[in-house]
């Protein structure tokens, strides 16, 4: 005999599987729409990253500076986009299995949140060079201006 | 067999979703992918804390030197003190974050047979969304701050 559970999902359960109960389905209810705002705030962010770089490198689009340069900078912002879409569809997708009670989409969401974390290695990867050239010209920076300071002038 | 369909047949009549040992397996198959991602978010945030803080501390050896009045309404100090303030809040809300998420993928790797470590860990990776959320609004909201305050 065929429940309206399983008519909505094709899902079995076998005698193993036990419902995910209140509390569960609780927090699963608090998480989604805070991974979808996740999503939304990080994806506009990065496309506000992305449009600077590509805006420059069409104004400058015959120096050869800006090609090294502006595709290294958009490649930084890409992972964390595609980490994005993968929050957003987690999110959606655990808000449509709790509405419609659907179990595939349950599962389905689970992968999604490991596609997440795949996209999340290759995102700390780049941001995690990105960030360690930031704080090598830094410390340049500070260096140089400090060694500035310390020239005495020439009256003196 | 008899007690094994009266208990899929009561199961298939409750209502609400399974803990099925497809997604069981899905949870804890992630948890080391998920720790693995949160170290090196704890690695990056680390390097990245560690440079912001150390340009704050650039500015202010050179704004407390022993021959100048600090005043905090002079010279733009209100904004260097605001954005010392901010980034401290920053690595706090990312730091918070990311040892929620790394405590929730920890709870997973025990809840094949933990229904405790399981529950505990959905609530930590909950949490961990909500902090990574209010983190990346704050962040947003100051970069759209500090654009505005320099080209405006």
């Amino acid at each position: 005999m065929e429940s309206p559970l399983d008519a909505s999902s094709g899902f079995t359960p076998t005698d193993d599987d036990r419902p995910a109960g209140e509390w569960l389905e609780g927090y699963w209810r608090q998480m989604a729409p805070w991974a979808i705002r996740l999503s939304i705030i990080v994806s506009v962010y990065c496309l506000w990253g992305l449009y600077w770089p590509l805006r420059n490198l069409i104004n400058n689009i015959g120096e050869l500076q800006h090609w090294l340069v502006h595709p290294f900078t958009m490649m930084l912002y890409l992972p964390a986009l595609v980490m994005c879409y993968y929050a957003y569809q987690f999110g959606k997708m655990l808000q449509h299995a709790q509405t419609t009670q659907h179990q595939l989409k349950l599962e389905e969401s689970f992968v999604q949140l490991r596609r997440f974390l795949i996209a999340g290695i290759v995102a700390a990867l780049f941001w995690g060079l990105s960030s360690f050239a930031e704080l090598y010209s830094t410390h340049q920076i500070i260096n140089q201006q400090e060694s500035f300071q310390e020239v005495p002038l020439e009256s003196e | 067999m008899e007690s094994n369909q009266t208990t899929l047949e009561g199961q298939a009549e409750t209502p609400g979703l399974w803990l099925s040992n497809r997604w069981l397996s899905a949870v804890t198959g992630m948890a080391g992918l998920g720790k693995t991602v949160m170290v090196m978010a704890l690695i990056v945030g680390g390097i990245c804390s560690f440079s912001s803080l150390y340009v704050q501390y650039y500015i202010w050896s050179t704004r407390l030197m022993p021959d100048r009045d600090f005043f905090l309404f002079e010279d733009y100090n209100w904004l260097y003190v605001f954005n010392t303030l901010s980034i401290l809040a920053l690595i706090y809300l990312y730091f918070r974050s990311i040892l929620e998420g790394y405590k929730a993928f920890s709870l997973f790797q025990l809840s094949s047979s933990n229904d405790e470590a399981l529950l505990e860990g959905q609530e930590r990776l909950g949490k961990m969304f909500t902090w990574l959320c209010w983190w990346a609004g704050a962040y947003v909201i100051l970069t759209a701050f500090e654009y505005l305050f320099h080209y405006a």
